[in-house]
């Protein structure tokens, strides 16, 4: 029974379906890289309660920043995520909404889900009840800080607010005694990210074991755990050492030099690092300053660090003249760890990127109005199983007939009811779009750094 | 019992650095089987701090503690004849081999993964290397920052005005061995269906990027580049100072504006312009002072509870001590008490996320230089006490 509605196939999850009932960043990502492998995943969404990756400030931009007819289905972040789904709705406070989404869990090999502990046992949608509905079922529960009983178990929390609790705060930052120092994020909700991948391994190890056993289980994560774990060598170190840590900016914890530096341009840098004394002498050789290897004050590693901030200003007078390209490939020629800082539009056009295939071009059909775009694929290749990005990201609602009518048989009186009644829709009751405004106007706000008018046209896309 | 949902799945770890040992000791952490095998000058990572009792002792490597836990270990001089042929027949009673070499290292010895599959048809073989097996970058030399650098992370990260920021830590190398888990799993999955093997190519710089949803996108749908932070404006989403320390706090969730500002205990936060979504954005500053004025005489721990009763969402900024003796995370028993033969006791970070069925096992703690030697040679391939001498005066192990 466990395995009845599996094939072997190309891609390593074919014939597995996913029920992903899930809202904003971890877990609808892991979703979508469900699909790429494979999976059938049907993304569940309420009709009036649309995805905040398609509504507010976590959308992104819309496409040629033109809201188009159907606002909800044009974000960025909300198509990079859900590439790849179908999309239904339902509404889950009405009875019927949730007795369809019990009947899709009874034909789903895995449940994703983030709502709040006590919202799931309201429903009887928690992991005893579904187990009864489909015992072998696996199911994947995403929550700041866990379920349980733990202190800060009901505790709401994303990501943003997650990476200061998590301490990763602590310890990124430009260094004291240097302007705008003080505990800093870094990138964009970094944390859903470790979930995201943590659901895949998890579902991963579990299908296999549920292959070997037929037993589903239920996969707890709490986000504060992947968080806590990628400090580890700090905890460690206070727990052992008594050592808190701390900021150092972009120094390392033992090479040096190593930083970000300026190069020619507006905005434009380049980092390195030097570990031992031979790559030091490289670096003074590409510099073409051989003289400075010997320098008391920096030929051996406790010097380059006590001097740290002199050979800062030596690096960056002569890095900041030169291509940050050039930079990379001297010194990398030379066995010394370098490479520009990279931005949005600069990884589309970096020859190793594009080597990689890393941005995938995805094709809209026309009704749509998305032309064609490109998007993050997966940081993996698999030899023999190549993966792609297997379609763009559905609209709203898309799939509402094919999902209920087909697979779970609902009846054409049924259906009618369904779409009068707003348990099912194609557009959402409520949600605003993200205020738009105009690149020219957005650049000289400070909104974004830079603008290319014809980036469709550079990148091929029209 | 099974030990976890990769029970009898078999592991090689030829890894040296903190992604490829991470990766091995997230499948051993979930029921697989994980050998070490390093050279007999040990693995790189043992002689990075941070070290116990700052002792900077082989086996004293807090790093190489946590990255190598529930692991067995020998050592194999892989640039000896004797040292390749003892891998090679380990391959054929193994699932997967881990390894974060150059590309091309290992072909070059004959220990490519066309040669291992070769030996063991449908063997996984997951690399985790800075920039991936192919492109132009492949032979670069990574570093954490690098591959920040590189992975778009720091281009958004910092002030504007000033150079990009790293992020703290090795949170690049983390993310590597964390998707070399995933991709394995699904590999495994796969094999267990099918019969067939994968080579995967894990490309750090590319987890990096991946985190970069906004980032990349806004290229490709207007054209345009995210910069990084304004220095000046609304502070709401960034780490701000209060008594004790620093406290982060956002709009959204459960909380409605009127919460908000009940929260901050100042009557000027429920006028117009800083009720009104878009008014609120353009008086950031003084929203800043509003705030941060309320706070300053205020301590994060109870902030943290009120916020929370609020429904807001809200964060504390926790050093690793606090981290160290958490309850929340004592109540999903994240950390395990590992008896360490040279270190003693100590308390690891352990449990990545909870399983119903087949939950995290500790088993054993990180191994010391060569101690599966006999277990794995002698009883394991066949050899003779007589064979280990041998092999270990031409320092094959």
């Amino acid at each position: 029974m466990a395995t009845s509605n599996m094939k072997t196939g190309k891609l390593p999850l074919e014939g597995i379906r996913v029920l992903d009932s899930t809202y904003v960043f971890a877990l609808p990502y892991a979703g979508g890289l469900l699909a790429d492998m494979g999976a059938e995943v049907i993304k569940v969404e309420g009709p009036g309660r649309p995805d905040v990756t398609r509504t507010g400030g976590y959308s992104g931009v819309f496409a040629e920043n033109d809201l188009g007819e159907d606002w909800w289905n044009r974000p960025s972040t909300y198509n990079l995520i859900h590439r790849g789904k179908q999309s239904i709705t339902l509404d889950m406070t009405d009875e019927r909404g949730r007795e369809l989404f019990k009947e899709l869990v009874m034909v789903s090999d895995v449940v994703m889900e983030n709502f709040t502990p006590r919202v799931m046992r309201s429903w009887g949608l928690d992991y005893p009840n579904l187990r009864k509905l489909r015992p072998d079922v696996i199911l994947v529960s995403n929550t700041g800080y866990g379920h349980g009983d733990g202190p800060y178990s009901g505790y709401p929390a994303q990501a943003t607010t997650q990476e200061a609790t998590h301490g990763h705060c602590w310890i990124t930052g430009y260094p004291p005694g240097h302007p705008n120092e003080g505990p800093a994020k870094a990138g964009a909700s970094f944390v859903d990210f470790l979930s995201t991948w943590t659901a895949l391994f998890a579902i991963g190890a579990a299908l296999r074991y549920r292959a070997r056993t037929g037993l589903g289980q239920w996969v707890d994560m709490g986000m504060y755990q992947s968080g806590v774990m990628f400090l580890s060598e700090y905890v460690l170190d206070a727990i052992a050492n008594g050592r808190e840590g701390g900021r150092i900016g972009n120094r390392h914890p033992w090479r040096a030099p190593q930083g970000c530096y300026p190069a020619a341009g507006d905005d434009q840098w380049i980092t390195l690092s030097v570990g031992d004394d031979s790559q030091w002498r490289s670096l003074c050789e590409v510099m073409g300053q051989p003289e400075l290897a010997s320098d008391p004050r920096f030929s051996a590693i406790g010097g380059r660090r006590q001097n740290h901030d002199a050979l800062d200003e030596v690096i960056a007078a002569w890095t900041s003249t030169r291509d940050r390209y050039d930079t990379m490939h001297a010194l990398q020629a030379v066995g010394i760890p370098a490479g520009p800082v990279l931005t949005g539009r600069d990884i589309h056009y970096d020859p190793h990127f594009k080597s990689r295939n890393f941005l995938e071009r995805v094709k809209y059909p026309p009704e749509r109005q998305m032309g064609e775009r490109m998007f993050l694929s997966r940081p993996y290749k698999f030899s023999k199983s190549p993966l792609h990005i297997q379609g763009p990201s559905p609209a709203f609602g898309g799939h509402n007939e094919p999902a209920l009518r087909e697979l779970l048989g609902v009846s054409d009186e049924a259906y009618r009811q369904l779409v009068e009644d707003v348990v099912i829709t194609t557009v959402p009751t409520t949600g605003e779009p993200s205020p738009v405004v105009p690149q020219a106007e957005a650049l000289e706000r400070g909104i974004i750094a830079a603008w290319d008018p014809d980036y469709l046209k550079r990148l091929g896309l029209a | 019992m099974p030990h976890g949902p990769l029970d009898g799945v078999k592991v090689l770890d030829l890894s040296e650095d903190i992604a490829g040992s991470f990766c091995g000791r997230l499948l051993a952490d979930y029921g697989a089987d994980v050998l070490k095998l390093e050279p007999p000058t040990g693995a790189a990572l043992r002689r990075m701090p941070p070290f116990f009792g700052d002792d900077p002792h082989p086996e004293k490597s807090l790093f190489f503690l946590a990255m190598n836990l529930n692991k067995k270990g020998a050592t194999v001089n892989l640039k000896t004849g004797a040292g390749r042929q003892l891998l090679k027949e380990l391959i054929p009673h193994i699932d997967v081999v881990v390894e974060s070499y150059k590309p091309g290292y290992l072909e070059d010895l004959g220990l490519g993964y066309e040669a291992l599959e070769s030996i063991n048809p449908g063997l996984v073989m997951t690399s985790i290397t800075p920039f991936g097996q192919t492109g132009p970058y492949s032979q670069y030399a990574g570093e954490e920052i690098v591959n920040y650098a590189m992975g778009l992370i720091m281009s958004i990260s910092g002030q504007q005005g000033r150079e990009p920021l790293k992020h703290g830590g090795f949170q690049a190398q983390y993310e590597g061995g964390l998707n070399g888990a995933a991709a394995t799993a699904m590999a495994l999955f796969m094999q267990g269906n099918t019969g067939e093997g994968q080579h995967i190519d894990v490309s750090i710089t590319e987890c990096v990027a991946s985190t970069m949803m906004a980032t990349q996108t806004m290229y490709p749908f207007i054209g345009a580049t995210q910069p990084r932070r304004r220095p000046s404006g609304s502070n709401f989403g960034h780490p701000m100072p209060c008594e004790d320390g620093w406290i982060i706090v956002q709009t959204g969730g459960g909380a409605t504006w009127e919460t908000i500002a009940n929260f901050f205990r100042d009557p000027r936060l429920h006028e117009e312009r800083f009720t009104d979504t878009a008014e609120r954005n353009r008086n950031g500053e003084e929203l800043d002072r509003i705030v941060l004025e309320s706070i300053s005489e205020r301590g994060k721990w109870d902030l943290f509870t009120e916020a929370a009763n609020s429904r807001m969402l809200f964060g504390l900024v926790q050093t690793p001590s606090e981290l160290a003796e958490c309850p929340q995370l004592d109540s999903r028993d994240f950390y395990r008490d590992v008896d360490h033969p040279v270190i003693g006791k100590i308390k690891v970070p352990a449990v990545l996320f909870n399983l119903s069925l087949t939950p995290y096992q500790y088993l054993m703690p990180a191994p010391t230089l060569g101690q599966h030697n006999r277990e794995i040679y002698l009883e394991g391939l066949g050899y003779s006490q007589q064979d280990l001498v041998l092999l270990r005066q031409t320092d094959s192990i």
